[in-house]
């Protein structure tokens, strides 16, 4: 079966071969019903011809010996019963018919009491005619052949006898001659009955076939099984059947041949219970019936013979049609075969296997030529799938360059300040699957000065990374030279809004952190406002007012806050990347788990924190894959034990002299009159009192033009303390955070292009000043110049510098 | 009796056979001496057939060899005289009716009867039951036949019939029957004489219905002729005792025998069918057999004893015969009657 299914030329023609068979038997069973009853139809013209010539035949011979023995009778009545005449008669009348075995002629035993004699007989041996004259006739009186006639005074044909000095079955015919109302005479004639046996027994009936002789009576007169002939009759044998019904059966059809009538039977033999067809035909002179049977098993052996013919022809032509099928099944299946062997090993790869030579235009050739197209086309689309792959495989190692750059590029050294003890620093970027544009950035200014910033690109992939990489290191740069978070932001916004074709831009906060003070000033660059931490207090969001992104536009304003963080105060920058990170369900993380999440953490290190937050995330997200970079910063600023705190220093005295101004340049000639006032009032030399002039007038300046992001009034409160050691005067402002303090020494040996705009003048404060100290309180920037009462050597020595 | 119709010329032939068989086993020798084994020789009333079973089985059972008999059994038929070979010496005992016994005796042979086989009859008149179609007068009773044609055996088989026409009233016309039933089946006649054992099972053989057929059994209607016998000159019996009783004796082992295997039996029966060549078939000797069988062993209800003839019965065929005048004045029964033979000692 294996095969079967596997092979299509043997399915096919099994298939065939199945359907021709199924015709073959439909027909083959048609013509055996259909022979049959042909058959059947033959069998019954056959009998009845047979047994209608087969009693002619016998009636003809009877009738012919009926006719001598009644042309015997006749002349023998006409005649003198003389001796001579009846012996004469007789050799006459068998010399006449030789068909006649024998002849008597008797005289009744009351008929003729003066006749000179009783019986003749004449008989036939070998071609003589022997004659016998028996004057004592005795009991052959009593003989049918005498008694029958006698009495019934008609003629008559006896039953058939078995005659033993013939040894032959005999049959008599017996003609009384009549006188005044009696018998008086009877002559007969014998016939033999071996021809009709003879003749029965050469009539065509084919296997199996038989005629049978019944006399009147039901004796078999001829049969095949010659010892029931004269001792059955077709009663006694029926007798002597198993079965009542077979009994019945046979006796039923005796009496039905034996009605006189011709007719025929389908019936089962009562013998063997076997079906047969029965004609019969009674022999109309001796009452006698005719049957022919032919048992139905002859035709159906003639139908079988035929049939066998047709089927072994049938089969023959199966045969054939098997050889053709299978001829067509393989021609069809080779090519394909051949084809399934090039299509396997073309699904291994091998595109250059032959495809088999397929001329023919049929389907299968129309196959093999989609198969060579689909061969060529998978070929090319391979080939540039190649080339496709090659390309992506190229970007998607670009990208993965550029995300290795842009992780490279951001500080990832932790403890990044192994050395400092009050700094408590950890920051993350979790890239998410694409190169995103998160950064954040930290550095020590100097000692006392540490600058922090995050960032987020808009958008992703390499021009996001780039867009980052630029603006993490342009901001660092500049933060460097400006030390002025808002005034660093608004550059960088001006240089990446030149020229920004692609209009990406970046959200960033950047802060710088007086490690002193703890003040932190820092602008926002529309992004999110870092949380913070304060010690023994509720988690807040720094109050950030947000400027314009970097890059979007040109000539953005952006404002400096500032404030002061208290020991172990800590502050936590991140991207929208922590609020913004989805669940499956799309809900964001949000600020306010954010809060939950830092309230959880306060107090702890801000690694501890970070990942806290980090971890509250990816619990959130699930699932879900991460959709932007995850970027978080947080910085703790430690008190040092024993740091002097300015501002308790100058709290308790009120100033001997102060000074309010309008935040206008014309202003400053008041700023020069109440100076030289001043120190006229506490004796300070003309150098110094210049000194003093020209810093307050740098950092008047500094401020008037550079402090506010809007032209409104202000004012500018200066307030002057004086001991005998010095004087200390503290300038007020309300404008933008700015530590000039936290600017580095001006490389004055650098080209001036290349100078810090303001970096001279807050250098000259340092030079000139004894003390330069700046702190923010209240959102104002407070500055304090302190100069020391001296003589004027002092003052040269400060010259000397 | 005979149910095949014969050739005229068979007398000739049959006289022939007869001869020949005689030669052959008649023993010349008359009767045996004391040394050799009885010689006896039985001659039957008819042809090989079933009434004769007894004897058939006597023989083949070697019954007759054990009683220290040499017994050769002789066919009868219409060519054989039983009474002349008994009286010429070639035969010992003869099976024959009693009213055919009495005749002998009246005829001068000196006969006895050894055993009464047959003691119920099997005569019967068989007729048509509507020899006229069905709207004539149909034959219910015997009187119903009269004027119409009836045949019936000759000479001693006529005693019965002629004493039921008497006794039912019925005159028909009587036409002599021989051997067969032709003239009755070809409707020549409306009733004939048959034997419950032969010719009605012949008629129905020859395609009759048994309901075409009003059949009186003549021992129904009071004419009860007691049938076969075995019989001896009464010379013989008063010669050979000893070997008639044997014979006796071992033919009733033989009809028990026979009514005990009545398969076996009906073997032996064709066997001498076939030796004869008689047209005869075998469901007809069975049904032979079984009647005859009946008329010779009484069931319960019978009256007679197996074997034997009762005084009643001899005085009743006795009376009969003379009354029809065919015989003149019968042997006493106690000389007619060996019943010794019966009882006397093995």
């Amino acid at each position: 079966m294996g095969h079967f299914k596997q092979s299509l030329a043997v399915r096919l023609a099994i298939l065939i071969v199945l359907g021709a068979g199924l015709v073959l038997l439909v027909v083959l069973t048609f013509s055996h019903v259909s022979l049959r009853r042909l058959f059947v139809q033959q069998v019954h013209e056959r009998g009845d011809i047979l047994t209608r010539s087969a009693v002619n035949r016998i009636e003809s011979r009877m009738g012919r010996a009926e006719a001598t023995v009644r042309e015997a009778a006749a002349a023998f009545a006409l005649l003198a019963e003389g001796r001579d005449q009846a012996q004469a008669l007789i050799r006459a009348s068998l010399a006449d018919h030789t068909g006649l075995s024998g002849m008597t002629i008797a005289l009744a035993p009351s008929g003729a009491p003066r006749s000179d004699h009783r019986m003749f007989s004449g008989w036939r041996r070998d071609s003589a005619i022997l004659l016998r004259q028996d004057d004592l006739p005795g009991n052959s009186f009593q003989q049918d052949w005498f008694y029958l006639p006698y009495y019934l005074q008609r003629p008559v044909w006896t039953e058939p006898y078995y005659d033993n000095q013939t040894e032959a079955t005999m049959v008599t015919y017996a003609v009384p001659i009549l006188r005044q109302g009696q018998v008086w005479a009877v002559v007969s004639g014998d016939i033999s009955l071996e021809w009709i046996r003879n003749m029965l027994d050469e009539l065509p009936l084919g296997a199996g076939g038989l005629a049978i002789l019944l006399s009147r009576r039901g004796h078999y007169i001829s049969h095949p099984v010659r010892e029931l002939e004269m001792r059955e009759t077709v009663f006694s044998l029926a007798e002597s059947l198993a079965t009542p019904a077979a009994r019945k059966s046979m006796a039923d059809i005796g009496r039905r041949m034996l009605l006189g009538q011709p007719g025929q039977l389908s019936y089962r033999r009562p013998l063997d219970d076997r079906p047969a067809f029965l004609h019969y035909r009674p022999v109309p002179s001796s009452g006698w019936a005719l049957g022919v049977v032919i048992p139905e098993q002859q035709v159906i052996a003639t139908t079988l013979r035929l049939n066998r013919i047709n089927g072994l022809v049938g089969l023959g032509g199966m045969s054939l049609l098997l050889i053709a099928a299978l001829g067509v099944g393989w021609s069809v299946a080779r090519p394909l075969k051949k084809l399934a062997t090039a299509a396997d090993r073309l699904a291994q790869g091998d595109f250059d296997a032959p495809l088999p030579a397929i001329r023919s235009r049929d389907e299968v050739g129309r196959l093999n030529d989609s198969f060579a197209r689909m061969r060529v086309d998978l070929r090319r689309y391979i080939t540039e799938l190649t080339a496709t792959t090659a390309a992506k495989e190229k970007i998607a190692s670009e990208l993965a360059i550029a995300r290795e750059i842009q992780l490279g590029i951001v500080p990832k050294l932790f403890p990044a300040f192994p050395n400092r003890s009050d700094l408590d620093l950890y920051a993350r970027l979790v890239p998410a699957l694409e190169v995103g544009g998160d950064f954040y950035d930290f550095t020590l200014l100097d000692d006392n000065h540490l600058y922090i910033a995050i960032g987020d690109v808009s958008g992703k992939g390499v021009p996001a990374s780039l867009m980052m990489a630029v603006g993490k290191t342009l901001l660092k740069s500049v933060i460097q030279t400006v030390r002025d978070p808002a005034q660093a932001l608004k550059q960088v916004n001006d240089e990446l809004a030149e020229d920004n074709d692609s209009c990406m831009f970046i959200t960033a906060f950047c802060g710088i952190l007086n490690l002193q003070s703890g003040d932190l000033i820092y602008a926002n660059a529309g992004h999110n406002p870092p949380l913070l931490l304060r010690s023994g207090q509720d988690v807040t969001m720094l109050e950030a007012p947000p400027g314009p992104a970097l890059g979007a536009m040109a000539g953005g304003c952006y404002e400096s806050c500032s404030m002061q963080l208290a020991g172990d105060d800590l502050l936590l920058l991140y991207t929208d990347g922590v609020t913004e990170a989805m669940d499956p369900e799309h809900k964001l993380f949000g600020d306010e788990r954010l809060l939950q999440t830092a309230r959880g953490h306060r107090d702890v290190p801000a690694r501890s924190l970070i990942e806290a937050v980090d971890a509250a995330v990816r619990q959130h997200a699930g699932s879900a894959d991460q959709s932007d970079d995850l970027t978080l910063l947080a910085v703790r600023y430690r008190v040092e034990s024993g740091r002097a705190v300015v501002a308790g220093e100058a709290g308790a005295d009120p100033p001997v002299a102060v000074l309010s101004l309008l935040n206008r340049l014309p202003e400053l000639a008041r700023l020069t009159g109440w100076v030289k006032e001043q120190a006229q009032a506490f004796g300070l030399p003309a150098q110094a009192a210049m000194h003093l002039n020209l810093a307050l007038e740098e950092w008047l300046v500094n401020i008037i033009s550079y402090g506010y992001c809007d032209d409104h009034e202000h004012l500018i409160n200066l307030r002057l303390w004086a001991d005998a050691q010095r004087l200390r005067i503290e300038v007020e402002d309300d404008g933008q955070p700015f530590d000039p303090t936290a600017r580095g020494e001006v490389d004055t040996g650098a080209a001036l292009e290349d100078r810090q705009v303001g970096g001279l003048g807050i250098h000259f404060i340092r030079q000139t000043m004894d003390d330069f100290n700046y702190r923010r309180e209240q959102n104002r920037n407070i500055v304090t110049l302190s100069l020391l009462r001296r003589e004027a050597e002092s003052t040269g020595e400060e010259g000397s510098c | 009796m005979l149910l095949w119709s014969v050739s005229k010329r068979w007398p000739l032939l049959v006289t022939l056979v007869l001869c020949c068989s005689l030669a052959v086993t008649v023993n010349p020798a008359g009767a045996a001496g004391d040394d050799n084994p009885d010689a006896l020789t039985l001659v039957l009333q008819w042809h090989h057939q079933s009434q004769f079973a007894g004897y058939y089985m006597a023989l083949e059972k070697g019954l007759y060899k054990d009683a220290g008999l040499e017994v050769t059994i002789i066919r009868g038929g219409s060519d054989v005289r039983p009474d002349r070979l008994l009286a010429e010496g070639r035969a010992d005992f003869i099976s024959a009716m009693l009213p055919t016994a009495l005749e002998m005796r009246r005829d001068g042979l000196p006969l006895v009867l050894l055993a009464q086989l047959v003691n119920r009859g099997n005569f019967q008149l068989v007729a048509w039951k509507h020899p006229d179609g069905s709207d004539g007068t149909p034959v219910v009773q015997p009187a119903d036949l009269s004027g119409r044609r009836v045949t019936v055996w000759e000479q001693d088989f006529r005693s019965p019939y002629l004493a039921l026409f008497r006794g039912w009233g019925a005159r028909p016309e009587i036409l002599p029957q021989y051997y067969s039933l032709s003239l009755f089946l070809h409707r020549g006649v409306v009733a004939c004489s048959t034997m419950r054992y032969n010719g009605y099972h012949t008629l129905l053989q020859n395609g009759v219905s048994a309901d075409e057929l009003t059949v009186f059994n003549l021992w129904e209607l009071g004419i009860n002729l007691p049938e076969d016998g075995l019989y001896a000159l009464a010379d013989t019996w008063r010669r050979r005792p000893e070997a008639s009783r044997r014979f006796v004796r071992a033919t009733l082992e033989g009809w028990r025998y026979a009514r005990d295997h009545r398969q076996e039996t009906l073997e032996v029966v064709m066997r001498y069918i076939e030796q004869e060549k008689l047209p005869t078939n075998r469901p007809h000797m069975a049904w032979m057999l079984d009647e005859i069988l009946k008329s010779i062993f009484p069931t319960n209800d019978d009256p007679w004893t197996f074997g034997v003839l009762s005084r009643q019965s001899y005085r009743e065929t006795t009376q009969l015969l003379q009354r029809q005048g065919r015989i003149d004045s019968p042997p006493a029964y106690q000389d007619f009657v060996r019943t010794e033979a019966l009882n006397g000692p093995l």
